[in-house]
């Protein structure tokens, strides 16, 4: 044992490599002359090396190495995919011109359009209270428009 | 296009798994090579870094069949995803175990599902799933299993940390990058992960128990 004090608590620290280099100087300045704390040293780095060991030891299983994950190729934009659907796109809508379906200038005495063309125009359509009755069908009704309600015998409606 | 050619392991450089920048370069060769989609060069990868997610992957699970499933998923997903690897950020090594990790923690969240033993609605003997299989216990050494089940005995989160470091050999920064947590963290877990195997690896004669205390220091 030497004269200066034991560095017990620091130790442990040290061999984890947990500590500031000036306490490192220090730890090893007393093993250097320390018995005692030379032997717990010894063991900290014992115990540190004995888990590395079993950790290593682990054998892996042939199996595991003997099979690689078929790697996908890397995606790559595809070119020709692109042009496809954009002369796709071209020819319906050069398609639907010529049958007539999408005119520049619809008035109002054109006839009902069919299908998802009335979804696509229903916002741009003008309001129930002022469309005129002759261009709509008769199945569909004016979405602000409420039902007209028939007084029963002995009734009379408020108009309010 | 000319494919990279699979190295024999025992022409590997010898400092590949040290992070020299010799080790660095042949990766990164294999991972340009890969990103171009060269089969052999992904089996290169593979085969550098297989043995080691595994291990890393059973010293965290204690369980070598969910050990394999998840190596064999953290190379799928690393495959997939090579094109957004970062060298800059980290070593090829450190990424994957960023990818083993969270594949480890997802799949012991999958074993904490509630479920019932089979045993309580069947006659017939039915194996513990939890148990080490017979096969992979025996291929390791008295002392090395018995460092193993310490290791079990931990939380998870300080098996992490004492696994990265010891097997790992990483350091407390890189820890830290790897599970999101900062240095500091991983140092006090570090050592309460030091004390408690100290503490459970002390019957075993492997261990030498010479530490000073006060007493003995006295008696001195």
């Amino acid at each position: 044992m030497n004269g200066s004090a034991h560095v017990t608590d620091l130790v442990a620290d040290y061999a984890l490599g947990l500590l500031a280099p000036g306490l490192c100087q220090q730890v090893e300045a007393h093993t250097a002359t320390c018995e005692a704390c030379r032997r717990q040293l010894s063991a900290e780095r014992r115990l540190t090396a004995r888990v590395r060991v079993a950790l290593n030891a682990v054998p892996a299983p042939a199996r595991i190495t003997a099979t690689c994950p078929a790697p996908e190729r890397p995606a790559r934009p595809r070119m020709w995919a692109t042009w496809a659907r954009a002369w796709a796109l071209a020819l319906l809508v050069a398609a639907l011109a010529g049958s007539g379906l999408i005119r520049g200038n619809r008035g109002a005495h054109e006839p009902w359009l069919p299908g998802a063309a009335v979804a696509a125009t229903a916002t741009a359509l003008p309001t129930a209270t002022s469309t005129p009755q002759a261009t709509r069908p008769a199945h569909i009704h004016p979405l602000a428009s409420p039902t007209p309600v028939a007084a029963l015998p002995g009734e009379t409606l408020s108009t309010n | 296009m000319t494919d990279f050619p699979f190295v024999d392991m025992l022409e590997w450089p010898t400092a590949w798994r040290t992070g020299t920048s010799e080790g660095a370069d042949f990766v990164s060769t294999l991972i340009s090579h890969a990103l171009r989609g060269e089969q052999v060069a992904f089996a290169n990868l593979h085969a550098l870094y297989v043995a080691d997610i595994y291990r890393l992957c059973f010293s965290l699970l204690q369980h070598g069949q969910d050990a394999e499933e998840v190596t064999q998923d953290t190379f799928e997903y690393a495959f997939r995803k090579l094109a957004a690897y970062r060298p800059q950020k980290a070593a090829f090594r450190t990424w994957l175990y960023q990818i083993a990790i969270s594949r480890c923690r997802n799949k012991r969240r999958r074993k904490w599902l509630p479920a019932f033993s089979l045993q309580a609605v069947s006659d017939e003997a039915v194996p513990d799933a939890s148990a080490p299989d017979p096969v992979e216990a025996a291929a390791l050494s008295e002392e090395h299993r018995a460092v193993i089940v310490a290791l079990g005995e931990l939380s998870p989160k300080l098996r992490e940390v004492v696994v990265l470091r010891y097997y790992g050999s990483l350091a407390y920064a890189e820890i830290g990058d790897i599970l999101g947590i900062p240095a500091k963290t991983v140092e006090s877990r570090m050592r309460l992960a030091h004390r408690a195997l100290k503490g459970l690896l002390a019957l075993s004669p492997a261990l030498d128990n010479g530490v000073p205390t006060e007493s003995t220091e006295a008696a001195a």
